[in-house]
């Protein structure tokens, strides 16, 4: 039976989880650590680094290595987040075909779906190396409040990993299964989910029926621990120009040891009220002088610089309560979700608003790839009695004359949903009618997000007004928005084509997932040569140490000098074929060494 | 939509027993309860009883069911499928304004089960199903295929209550944890990988009406609105009973003195040659009297006598039933010759017609005084059903009395337009909902009973929401203008209807009058017209 994995993909850590029984546990890597960085990058020799090394190169390849993808991912080009992220992002973002964007890292140009991609690889990878076998299927993680583009980009990038993503889940619902499975309590619960890129708030009731409903769901896409991290840089890089006359963002490295710093710091004081910030040589003026940065960032300054981050979240909330018709007093726990909540400030605000001390009980960084896997044996497995009933976090609606927005399935309605409307012709013979579909909560269209326009073709021919044609809008269980359309007369369905789409077409993904392929295939080669390049290295340098001793003793005779002779052409030999990665030859050459290895011992014990 | 007592008039014919051993006077039952019972006999049906108690049908059969459910009756055979009864219990006489609407008879599980991923009990089931989508090939087991089918077909048929399987009074978290006890069977994730066919689509709508329907009842507001609306449909069922009987011919007292007399007449020619039985003679008066307030049982263990079955037949014959027995002349001539043997006793005879007349008349009027206390009770309640009921048998009583005859029309006028109400109430309530022809059907019946241009103008609207018959929402909209002209909302409406049915120069003349009217819709026109030209071209 497939085994299904939870994935956590994270706006600045990833984390990924499987159910062990009934039990969902965490998968580490390699290096021991229970989540990865969502960090891509690409060397100067070509190579692509993923993870923990890619973070560690971050600074000196600022500008291709990629991080915070998921800010970037199933956005347009022309929206003031991906501005924004132009002005702080030390990689090459770019604008695509129909207004996507693109990434450019050295020479080559890759979209944002394939960027995350390459983070799930990894997490694949990791999966795979602790559980032995292959691993197809994944439950895959977004924000509650990502919108029908992002959720589909999300999938794309599972898809071209290689990845059949059975289920999309929201982050919160996630969290709230990890909390509740198993426990039998009824609850009513706020989830609280601030991570690294974004914000999402969910009320949920869970129960020992087993089944957990979404209320109402709220969020912010653009708002997380970066947005912290941010500021802090905004307050050195200010002060910095002040001082020194000279703006350290327009420097990629600089911008990048800056972001490192801030981090680190914002991180230092959730637990100490006080941290330095030291750069040295931070940046040269071109006089061949170099200037430092060393600041001191108190906790309370902090809490200034990022007040305003702080109460959004809390009018959020309270947003969140509305919707759900609940007060205060009707919920039973709190739980905080993602590393940002481990800051103080967060944590007095919320239990200001709650009125009480949120639940610690969960793991921040990994409560969300928990829920996820649990999900994933749900869906799977027979046996788990357990329904999660999720909610569209946006309306869905057309636009109608005069840019108005209008509304078929209203937010917050549970999912899967379908809702349908009847259309006709304006003209006779007309076998098109086109249809704008949007997501969003504004009255205008414009405000809101266009999913894209679907044509109905082939409609009969007949007078105007004559042909009925139902259009159904469904948004399945992914939360991902499908149409269909039916000749009401004849009970024909209707072809629907998505024009204008954006995001990835499915040729494009195809191409995508081929050499996603290509790279396991390669990866996978490049982890078995380095077992053999170790082993070479080894008997290489063992050789080269008996070398003198064998000297000593049979150096003057003819048998001597050959043996010396041919023991350093296979090491040369050897040396070459690691150099070439050549795997073949390697091999070939450590049957080689191993008798010369063989060979010399017995001279030696022989001559002494 | 839901029907409300379809069934019990199919429970016509069938015969309720009473129970022995069961001591009337505890059961928490009323007067008209105990009314019935006292006729149920195992002999009369369900319409006899209605015809000796003078009790509406769908009064007895909801009496019937009460002293059913206590076990003071029972039956040779069982009714018919009482399934979608359900909702028809709130038909039991007049509507209550507490909304304490009586139970669903059939047992519920308020609370799931431990088991309570079994197939959901209270779900009707259907009386057949469709082989060719029962047996197609798939991973479903054969319960689980019914139980999907039984509530796909009856989706529209059932309200929210008997969907989820809650009493009319259960509480939020009963609601709740009914959803989720369903959810269990009807989310298409609990049968993730598995081949559904066709019942994937079926799952996915039982589903989304459940959700409905959970929403529906977990929101305060909703709910309020959706029992409004509940009440409204049986409200109208008997409304509309009230307006249509009004229509039909009833047997008039005249009708009934008329055979009296015929009866007497061929009596006393009887009598004349009859030999007089004083046993028999004094115990007739009792006899006659018992039989005059229309109370007591058919006596089966003796032997009619004449005067007793005559007595017997002139109680059948009681007006306010729309269906009258009258035995046929071969009857009333098997009558007189067997008792052409028994000597008359012409001054017996006068005396007992007298008596028998007396005792009527007096009883009447008792009867009379009571009728219009109740109507005049029903229509300070606001009741104009009950109030109609009573001054119409009010009226067969005399038929002469005027007074009586202007109140009944009066009521019935009351009754129209309480109709004309419950109509437009539950055409808002679906024009809200989303259900443009429904809703449309709602307000031109509502219209039809209380002519307002308000009124026909929404039934427009509706159909146009719907691209319906652009026709009759011209008519509609025309029948507005007819009861007041000069408004500017006619036009607009008008206007559109001539848009959706694109004659353009209809349209902008109807959209230009508008605006002429009302300068406030200027912006609205505007908007329009340039749709209009965009289209056009």
């Amino acid at each position: 039976m497939d085994r299904v994995i939870g994935i956590d993909l994270g706006t600045t850590n990833s984390c990924v989880a499987i159910m062990d029984g009934d039990t969902p546990v965490v998968i580490p890597n390699r290096g021991g650590y229970k989540t990865t960085p969502s960090i891509v990058a690409i060397t100067e020799a070509g190579k692509r680094l993923v993870g923990h090394i890619a973070k560690r190169q971050a600074i000196t390849n600022a500008e291709n290595t990629v991080y915070a993808a998921k800010r970037l991912i199933g956005r347009k080009w022309n929206t003031p987040q991906v501005k924004n992220a132009l002005l702080s992002c030390a990689y090459g973002i770019i604008e695509g075909p129909h207004q996507d964007l693109r990434i450019k890292l050295r020479d080559k140009i890759y979209s944002v779906p394939e960027v995350s991609s390459m983070v799930l690889q990894e997490m694949k990878i990791i999966a795979e190396d602790y559980l032995g076998e292959p691993v197809t299927k994944a439950v895959i993680t977004v924000p509650a409040y990502f919108n029908d583009n992002q959720r589909q980009a999300t999938k794309d990038a599972g898809q071209i990993a290689g990845l059949d993503v059975i289920r999309i889940i929201n982050e919160p619902t996630a969290a709230s299964l990890a909390y509740g499975f198993g426990k039998g309590f009824d609850k009513t619960i706020v989830v609280y989910d601030l991570g690294g890129g974004t914000f999402d708030v969910s009320v949920l009731e869970i129960g020992s029926h087993g089944v957990f409903k979404v209320i109402a769901t709220t969020g912010d896409t653009f708002l997380g621990g970066e947005d912290f991290d941010l500021r802090i840089i905004d307050w050195l890089v200010e002060r910095f120009l002040e001082e020194h006359g000279v703006d350290l963002r327009q420097d990629r490295m600089a911008l990048q040891r800056l972001r490192d710093a801030a981090e680190k710091a914002k991180c230092e004081l959730s637990s100490v009220s006080e941290t330095e910030i030291n750069l040295p040589f931070i940046i040269s003026t071109g006089r061949n002088e170099a200037l430092h940065l060393q600041r001191t960032l108190s906790r309370s300054v902090l809490e200034t610089l990022t007040a305003d981050l702080v109460d959004r979240t809390i009018q959020i909330t309270k947003q969140a309560f509305a919707e759900a018709r609940l007060g205060v007093r009707d919920v039973d726990e709190t739980i905080l979700v993602g590393g940002m909540t481990r800051m103080p400030a967060v944590q007095r605000a919320v239990a200001q608003l709650i009125g009480k001390e949120p639940n610690r009980g969960v793991h921040p960084d990994e409560v969300v790839a928990l829920g996820a896997a649990i999900q994933g044996a749900a869906l799977v497995e027979d046996r788990h009695n357990m329904i999660l009933l999720d909610v569209t976090p946006h309306a869905l609606g057309i636009m109608t004359v005069g840019a108005h927005f209008e509304e078929l399935i209203p937010q917050n309605t549970t999912v899967p949903t379908s809702r349908a409307k009847t259309f006709t012709t304006s003209r006779d013979n007309q076998t098109a009618v086109k249809i704008l579909v949007m997501q969003g909560e504004n009255q205008k269209a414009d405000d809101n997000e266009l999913l894209g326009e679907f044509v109905l073709t082939g409609l009969r021919r007949a007078l105007k007004g004559q042909v009925e044609i139902e259009v159904t809008f469904s948004i399945n269980t992914d939360g991902i928005v499908s149409v269909s359309a039916k000749d009401l007369e004849t009970g024909q369905a209707q072809s629907i084509q998505v024009t204008a789409s954006s995001g990835l077409t499915s040729d494009e993904v195809k191409d995508m997932m081929s050499n996603a392929a290509d790279y396991m295939v390669e990866r996978r080669a490049d982890e078995a040569f380095e077992g053999i390049k170790q082993t070479i290295e080894t008997l290489v340098s063992q050789v080269e140490s008996m070398i003198p001793d064998v000297e000593r003793v049979v150096g003057g005779s003819d048998f001597g000098r050959d043996a010396l002779a041919k023991a350093k052409a296979v090491v040369f030999k050897a040396r070459d074929a690691v150099v070439r990665k050549d795997a073949a030859a390697c091999t070939e050459q450590t049957d080689m060494l191993d008798r010369t290895i063989r060979m010399f011992k017995g001279v030696v014990t022989r001559g002494n | 939509m839901v029907e409300p007592s379809s069934t019990p008039l199919s429970n016509a014919a069938l015969v309720p027993r009473p129970v022995t051993g069961v001591d009337v006077r505890r059961l928490p039952i009323g007067p008209e309860d105990a009314f019935v019972l006292s006729r149920v006999d195992g002999v009369l049906t369900q319409r006899d009883i209605g015809y000796c108690t003078g009790l509406l049908e769908e009064r007895v059969a909801v009496c019937l069911e009460t002293l059913e459910r206590l076990g003071a009756i029972d039956y040779a055979e069982r009714p018919h499928q009482r399934a979608s009864r359900a909702p028809s219990t709130s038909v039991k006489g007049p509507v209550s304004t507490t909304g304490e609407i009586a139970e669903v008879s059939r047992p519920i599980g308020s609370t799931p089960s431990a088991g309570s991923n079994e197939v959901p009990a209270s779900i009707p089931r259907l009386q057949s199903y469709d082989p060719a989508e029962l047996d197609t090939h798939c991973d479903l087991d054969v319960e689980r295929r019914k139980a999907i089918l039984d509530l796909y077909y009856q989706l529209e048929v059932l309200d929210h209550y008997v969907l989820l399987g809650v009493p009319r009074h259960a509480d939020k978290k009963q609601v709740k944890g009914a959803y989720y006890d369903r959810v269990k069977t009807f989310h298409p994730d609990r049968y993730y990988g598995k081949e559904l066919a066709h019942f994937r689509a079926k799952l996915e709508k039982c589903f989304g009406r459940l959700t409905d329907a959970h929403d529906t009842l977990t929101s305060g507001e909703k709910r309020q609105e959706y029992d409004a609306y509940l009440l409204s449909q049986a409200q109208i069922a008997e409304l509309e009973r009230a307006v249509r009987q009004a229509e039909q011919p009833t047997v008039t007292s005249a009708d009934f003195d008329d055979l009296e007399r015929r009866f007497a007449e061929s009596f006393s020619a009887v009598a004349k040659s009859s030999t007089s039985d004083p046993t028999m003679a004094t115990s007739q008066p009792e006899a006659a009297i018992t039989y005059a307030s229309g109370s007591g049982p058919v006596p089966s263990s003796r032997q009619l006598t004449d005067e007793e079955r005559r007595k017997a037949l002139a109680r059948k014959l009681r007006p306010s039933q729309a269906n009258l027995r009258i035995p046929s002349q071969a009857n009333l001539q098997a009558v007189t010759p067997s008792s052409a043997s028994i000597p008359p006793r012409e001054h017996i005879a006068e005396q007992l017609k007298r008596q028998y007349e007396l005792s009527r008349k007096s009883s009447n009027q008792a009867q009379l005084a009571a009728l219009l206390a109740d109507a005049d009770d029903a229509i300070a309640k606001g009741d104009p059903v009950r109030a109609a009921n009573a001054l119409r048998t009010a009226q067969s009583q005399s038929p002469k009395d005027t007074a009586i005859a202007e109140r009944l029309a009066a009521a019935q006028e009351q009754a129209a337009a309480a109709l004309a109400d419950t109509y437009l109430k539950q055409g808002e309530y679906e024009e809200k909902s989303g259900r443009w022809e429904a809703a449309a059907r709602s307000y031109e019946r509502a219209a039809r009973g209380k002519p307002l241009a308000g009124t026909w103008e929404s039934a427009a609207r509706c159909l146009l929401e719907t691209n319906g018959d652009l026709r009759a929402a011209g008519e509609y909209v025309r029948k507005a203008m007819v009861l007041s002209p000069g408004r500017s909302a006619s036009h607009l409406l008008l206007g559109r209807i001539f848009m959706a049915a694109r004659m353009r120069t209809s349209a902008v003349t109807e959209l230009e009058r508008a605006r002429s009217l009302d300068p406030n819709n200027s912006d609205t026109v505007a908007n329009l017209l340039k749709r209009l030209e965009r289209e056009s071209l």
